[in-house]
């Protein structure tokens, strides 16, 4: 927080343009977060960060941060927050207290979207202290982005994305170029098993690396965070040189949604990483923006998710393994997102025509046995349900899900996470309130704020994936390396959940149409137009269908592993990853078989 | 499949088993009824498909779909509970699998429901070798899979290249089974499950629910619109509004359940209610003043569904007093009522 007021009086006192009339303040800045939780997950629609209060229906611990007035006066209030509910009301109802001549309240008010609300006026005194508090009401979510006073009482906030983007680093004092982390050989955006695996197999074939994560915690979908265990095996490889770092991370298998976060081993993860010599690592860092030469990533800048501090990546090459291929997309790489027709892909489990379907996102939770009764209250925003349907379970599996199409997993993403907010509270309330001799001792314990995403863009390599590659019915390929053996495993609404919430399902069902072990070919883990960027995880160069199969976290883990070698080779040899394939894949085979490279 | 080529014939089986109804389904419709006492479904001989050797799997199916019997089983109530079928069947194109009789059982809907074994009659994988009780488990639980792998193969898939073959993954005859429905199979018996899964969630269906369109008249209706399950419940809904909204009686006993806490049949009966009736005032007159006590979601439907409907000024005045709880969607909605001529 030093680092944080420092900034704040940068922008005070250091922007006398802004600092006598205006003040910003980043919800996910404040000093002290009480109870709140920081969200970054939709930084990319909405441009920031904000403060979540995510208590399961117990109003959580204030907010609270405090700031010197330069001068004092008249201020009008505004409040950038979201009725993330409006059904007519949503309940993320909180408080804005400044100092303590002013209190208003915020969150609920029916309507859609984020927005810059109103608060009025406060009289602020010259060369104050004052503090800011978020009180929040009902520990359903009500959510802060940020607030701005302003002397000019005829001055709205900008709306406007781009606008609202701009006009926000220009009031945090980020409109210079950030300063640079460091010179790297690889830098990897994202975290989780693929992005973790890539970087640590690069530090070992001697590069320098970043890794660049934008959670407090490495996993991702396998973090305490979201609680998804690893799946897909190692045991099957054809080289077995593969998967040793998927299973130095792996910390065993406590299942989905396991009660104690700890069996997901986010500090097993950390501490390999950490020692690891050769890698840096960057948590609680949002990757936003790139800066490209030609065909190629210069540089990746990325937003600390809580200081706003922004860095700064130069590096020959990059891998993408945000799962959302958001480094690939903001530099231009080909990507498809949804499902390719039958016609075009050969395919016989794809659709006859291309659309825009994708599998979800799961929000797990999981309840505990009190000794003594408790309550949870009605939840009358929330989905509805009856004894003609419900759930009738105390912990959430795979199959809490939203998405298939009905919402877009980039673009609506929030939707999505909130859609399975209401679901899980809609039906907890109705089992606590409607089946109290099952559930009367039950305690919502946890729901991940985190949602677990399966599926949005695919970034287009030199070879694409396709089911018949996972079947065997094409024959495989030099480059195939990386063995994959999970079923093609393509998510679909339960009928059941269909027939009582057609258009809004969230929960699914699948059919498990088994594979050979096959394995993945290198090219399918570089961009095809980008010249210089790798990838590895979800967001891997395949098929709507195929990714079916190559999605699980072993399997992505060893796409990492893979990557990572084929980059100390990019490196050594002074070439891009498809000079790897295209001049070294000898050495490459090599490398992942475990045997010496002899040059022919 | 061609539902104008399937034969069929209907037993109405009480429990006293004494009429039974044929029907040569040429174009659909019923043609012929006999009543005949006291003739058991036991004496109507088991038809064997003969599949034309060569034939291709969409052929085969074709082909066991059309000699299927359906018989029409209904309770002590003499109300129509279920839908059976002894099945004898070739398994396989070439003729080489042992037939398999086996009694199949669907709801009024075409939704299989449960398999037996009639006395005498057996399943059995490769070689012959009759299934265990361990098999038996196995493919139950593979027919109440409605959500099957084996629902997107064809016959032809079943069977890998030759090479391939091994002793232990086929059924009677040479070809592997595909990785991909291992899971989804008695091992050695894929044909069986293959072909028992099909006729009891896809070729079977159809002609279910269309024999069902048949039993449609009021007592079924009214039978159906109290029923416990809610498929047959909106299945009445949906037949009532279609083809007896001139009904004052059973457009009643809908809007009775709408008193109801299902929510989520009011909510099928809001988006299935035709405009006509929405127009009339009783109808107007019994759904507005509910509207406080629906869910969000209804309230939606039901504005949306009146956004071009005319509704009566006592309607509109009610809606003024609804607004003070409402939201932007609603309110843009309660304008667009307001104006309704």
């Amino acid at each position: 927080m030093r680092l944080y007021l420092s900034s704040l009086y940068f922008i005070l006192w250091q922007l006398p343009l802004f600092a006598q009339d205006q003040i910003l303040i980043e919800a996910e800045s404040f000093e002290e977060k009480g109870g709140w939780l920081i969200d970054q997950q939709f930084f990319d629609i909405m441009g920031s960060s904000y403060l979540l209060a995510h208590g399961l229906g117990t109003p959580v611990g204030d907010a609270i941060t405090k700031l010197k007035v330069a001068e004092g006066g008249d201020y009008h209030v505004w409040v950038r927050t979201k009725d993330w509910a409006p059904f007519p009301v949503g309940p993320g109802k909180f408080s804005l207290l400044i100092g303590d001549v002013y209190e208003k309240s915020f969150g609920a008010t029916g309507q859609t979207g984020w927005q810059w609300y109103d608060g009025g006026l406060v009289k602020l005194q010259n060369q104050t202290e004052v503090g800011f508090i978020l009180k929040d009401f009902t520990g359903f979510d009500g959510r802060c982005d940020a607030i701005y006073l302003t002397r000019d009482h005829t001055f709205k906030p900008p709306h406007d994305q781009g606008v609202l983007h701009n006009w926000r680093k220009e009031l945090l004092g980020l409109g210079r170029v950030p300063k640079d982390a460091g010179i790297f050989d690889l830098v990897v955006i994202g975290g989780g098993m693929a992005g973790t695996c890539t970087a640590l197999s690069a530090a070992r074939q001697g590069l320098k690396v970043a890794l660049v994560q934008n959670r407090p915690v490495l996993g991702g979908n396998n973090s305490s965070e979201i609680r998804v265990h690893l799946m897909g095996r190692t045991d099957q490889n054809d080289f077995p040189v593969l998967g040793r770092i998927v299973h130095e991370l792996d910390n065993g298998d406590p299942g989905n949604a396991n009660p104690d976060g700890k069996r997901y081993g986010d500090e097993r993860k950390e501490q390999i990483v950490r020692l690891q010599p050769n890698l840096s690592l960057y948590l609680n860092l949002h990757a936003y923006a790139v800066e490209t030469e030609g065909n190629e990533i210069r540089t990746v800048i990325a937003r600390n998710i809580e200081t706003n501090e922004e860095l700064r990546f130069p590096a020959r090459l990059f891998a993408d393994c945000t799962g959302d291929g958001t480094i690939g997309y903001l530099a231009g790489a080909d990507y498809r997102m949804g499902r390719e027709s039958k016609a075009e892909t050969g395919e016989t489990y794809a659709p006859d025509e291309a659309d825009d379907f994708t599998l979800g996102t799961s929000n797990l939770w999981h309840t505990s046995i009190q000794d003594s009764p408790t309550s949870f209250p009605e939840t009358a925003w929330a989905l509805t349900f009856s004894d003609e349907y419900y759930l009738d379970t105390d912990k959430a599996d795979w199959q809490w899900e939203t998405g298939y199409g009905n919402f877009n997993t980039i673009t609506q993403a929030e939707e999505i996470r909130d859609h399975n907010f209401r679901a899980i509270y809609g039906n907890w309330s109705f089992l606590k309130n409607n089946k109290s001799d099952k559930y009367g001792h039950h305690k919502l314990d946890w729901v991940a704020h985190i949602g677990g995403k399966r599926e949005s863009r695919r970034l287009m390599g030199d070879y694409i994936l396709n089911q018949n590659d996972c079947t065997g019915e094409i024959e495989r390929q030099p480059d195939g390396f990386v063995t994959a053996t999970w079923t093609i495993d393509l998510h679909f609404p339960d009928p059941e959940n269909q027939k009582y919430f057609e258009g809004e399902e969230f929960f699914a069902a699948t059919k498990h149409i088994r594979v050979a072990p096959y394995n993945i070919p290198y090219r399918c883990l570089y961009s095809r137009n980008i010249g210089n960027l790798f990838m590895a995880g979800r967001n891997i160069s395949t098929t709507h269908v195929a990714f079916g199969s190559t999605r699980v976290m072993k399997t992505c883990g060893m796409m990492g592993e893979l990557v990572g070698f084929a980059a100390g080779l990019a490196i050594q040899h002074n070439t891009s990853p498809r000079g790897v394939y295209e001049n070294h894949l000898n050495e490459l085979t090599s490398m992942v078989s475990g045997v010496k490279y002899s040059r022919p | 499949m061609n539902l104008s080529q399937i034969e069929l014939s209907w037993i109405k089986h009480s429990i006293f088993g004494l009429m039974k109804i044929i029907s040569e389904n040429c174009s659909g419709v019923i043609g012929i009824l006999v009543l005949s006492t006291f003739l058991s479904i036991s004496f109507l001989p088991p038809i064997l498909a003969q599949p034309t050797v060569g034939s291709d799997s969409s052929n085969l199916q074709m082909e066991r779909a059309k000699d299927i019997v359906l018989e029409l089983v209904y309770d002590d109530q003499n109300q129509p509970q279920y839908y059976s079928s002894e099945i004898f069947t070739q398994v396989c194109e070439t003729g080489e699998c042992k037939p398999v009789r086996i009694r199949l059982n669907w709801d009024l809907l075409g939704n299989y429901l449960n398999y037996a074994m009639p006395k005498g009659s057996i399943l059995t994988k490769m070689d012959h070798i009759p299934f265990n009780a361990t098999d038996y488990q196995k493919f139950a639980s593979i027919l109440n899979d409605r959500y099957s792998v084996l629902e997107d193969f064809n016959l032809s898939q079943l069977k890998g290249p030759k090479e391939k073959a091994t002793v232990q993954e086929i059924d009677g005859i040479t070809g592997a089974t595909p990785k991909s429905i291992e899971n989804a199979i008695v091992p050695g018996a894929v044909y069986t499950c293959y072909t028992i899964w099909h006729l009891a969630h896809v070729s079977i269906k159809d002609t279910i629910l269309e024999k069902s369109q048949l039993l449609r008249n009021e007592e079924i209706l009214y039978h159906f619109i109290d029923h416990e399950n809610s498929d047959y419940q909106r299945w009445a809904i949906d037949n009532i509004f279609q083809f007896f909204r001139h009904s004052q009686q059973l457009v009643d006993q809908v809007l009775h359940l709408f008193q109801s806490d299902k929510v989520f049949l009011k909510k099928h009966i809001l988006q299935q209610i035709p405009d006509s009736l929405l127009a009339q005032r009783s109808i107007q007159n019994l759904l507005w003043p509910q509207y406080p006590g629906l869910s969000y979601s209804l309230q939606l439907i039901l504005l949306r569904r009146y956004s071009d409907i005319p509704v009566d000024q006592e309607v509109k005045d009610l809606l003024e007093s609804y607004r003070s709880q409402s939201n932007q969607e609603q309110l843009s909605l309660f304008q667009l009522i307001r104006t309704s001529h």
